[in-house]
């Protein structure tokens, strides 16, 4: 069973050891030749002990380097267990100062609403969060008010259901976490309000999930009610391909393939997810170029003060 | 060290600076705080200039159909 992976793990391993090994014997071969012959018998243990400490601490160093390198590969992903490796797209709020795609964000929502709503919560969303980013404030009221929610005890101590407001939470599909397993053969659809995040290189993964339904390879038989997808870890997902061309129909005309719905779906999320990316981005630019002037004056501010004790110089007058 | 007394009085950017702001520690402080208060309207204002232009197009006020009602589904 000699895998590739099992190779570098050996060859990672080897490489460790040898040089381990090379460290501890080498201040034996170095120092004491050396030094013995110059160097008074009271004084070796003291004055060898810091030589053979400087060269252990760089065959250490050595041998720390190369072991993490040959151990590096060990950090490979196996297919099977963290699913097809994704590629990277170039996101348009990719990039130190790049802002969301703001009229994506809205078609991604949209995208949201009449293809992932029906399985998928987003709990953590509220629709007031809506407003000043996809939409104005009197699009978002109406689109809250579209939906019943169920209030507190009124007077009579009875709950009841009004229409919804611009502080309540996006709707939830199913009451509970079982309703919603029953519901989908027993597979819970995740929660998607940080889901970009909660993936390793979410907003691709994402992507690349959407878009990556295909036939499985000869031989790969998938059971009912499970569908193919390689970049799902297992391979077996039980969301059916929810994105077909012409699946929604864009406000702003945007012809809506299964590409276009994808990039604008996980635009959305990483929103959602982060909304404070672009306000994050200013502030580390700013920041950061300030404390870099800051810098510049410190580091000048402190040779200044130093230059007096740097530029002096100490006579010794010795009368014998 | 005559040169060097003779290279100072015609001065040099750094001497220059130093002549007018850090003989006195109250001009240094004044010009301090001053300072950091300009320089922020300064950067934000070049900050958010430079936001604009790399992000042209990407904003909510650029949304083509911001406004109009979303359609019933």
């Amino acid at each position: 069973m000699f895998t590739g992976l099992g190779h570098k793990i050996r060859s990672g391993y080897e490489k460790l050891s040898f040089l381990s090994r090379l460290a501890r014997q080498s201040h034996h071969a170095k120092a004491l030749p050396a030094l013995s012959s110059q160097i008074m018998e009271q004084d070796r243990d003291r004055l060898g002990s810091a030589y053979t400490n400087s060269v252990r601490c760089f065959a250490l160093f050595g041998a720390g380097v190369s072991g993490l390198l040959g151990c590096a590969t060990i950090a490979y992903s196996d297919e099977a267990e963290h699913g097809l490796a994704v590629p990277n797209y170039p996101w348009p709020h990719e990039g130190i100062l790049s802002s969301y795609d703001h009229a994506s964000i809205r078609r991604g929502h949209q995208v949201y609403q009449q293809v992932c709503a029906s399985c998928h919560s987003m709990s953590l969303i509220s629709f007031r969060d809506l407003v000043g980013v996809a939409y104005t404030e009197e699009e978002t009221k109406a689109m809250a008010a579209e939906i019943e929610v169920v209030d507190g005890p009124n007077d009579e101590g009875e709950m009841f259901t009004r229409p919804g407001k611009l502080s309540d939470r996006f709707p939830q599909p199913y009451e509970n976490e079982q309703a919603a397993r029953f519901a989908n053969g027993g597979a819970y659809p995740p929660d998607l309000s940080l889901i970009t995040k909660a993936r390793h290189n979410g907003q691709n993964y994402v992507f690349g999930l959407l878009t990556g339904y295909r036939d499985p390879p000869a031989g790969v038989s998938i059971r009912e009610g499970l569908h193919y997808n390689p970049y799902f870890p297992g391979g077996a997902i039980a969301m059916p391909k929810m994105l077909n061309d012409g699946a929604v129909e864009y406000e702003d005309g945007t012809p809506a393939t299964e590409a276009q719905m994808g990039k604008d779906v996980v635009t959305f999320l990483a929103w959602a997810a982060e909304p404070e990316m672009e306000e994050r981005k200013l502030m580390g630019f700013k920041w950061i170029f300030v404390l870099s002037l800051a810098l510049l004056q410190a580091g000048y501010y402190r040779r200044l003060k130093w230059s007096i004790f740097k530029s002096r110089k100490l006579v010794l007058d010795v009368v014998n | 060290m005559d040169s060097a007394t003779r290279r100072r009085s015609q001065g040099g950017l750094f001497e220059g600076l130093y002549r007018v702001i850090m003989r006195r520690n109250s001009v240094y402080v004044t010009f301090v705080i001053a300072g950091a208060f300009l320089g922020e309207r300064a950067v934000d204002y070049g900050v958010h200039r430079i936001w604009e232009y790399n992000n042209v197009g990407k904003r909510y006020e650029d949304i083509p159909v911001l406004g109009q009602r979303q359609s019933e589904e």
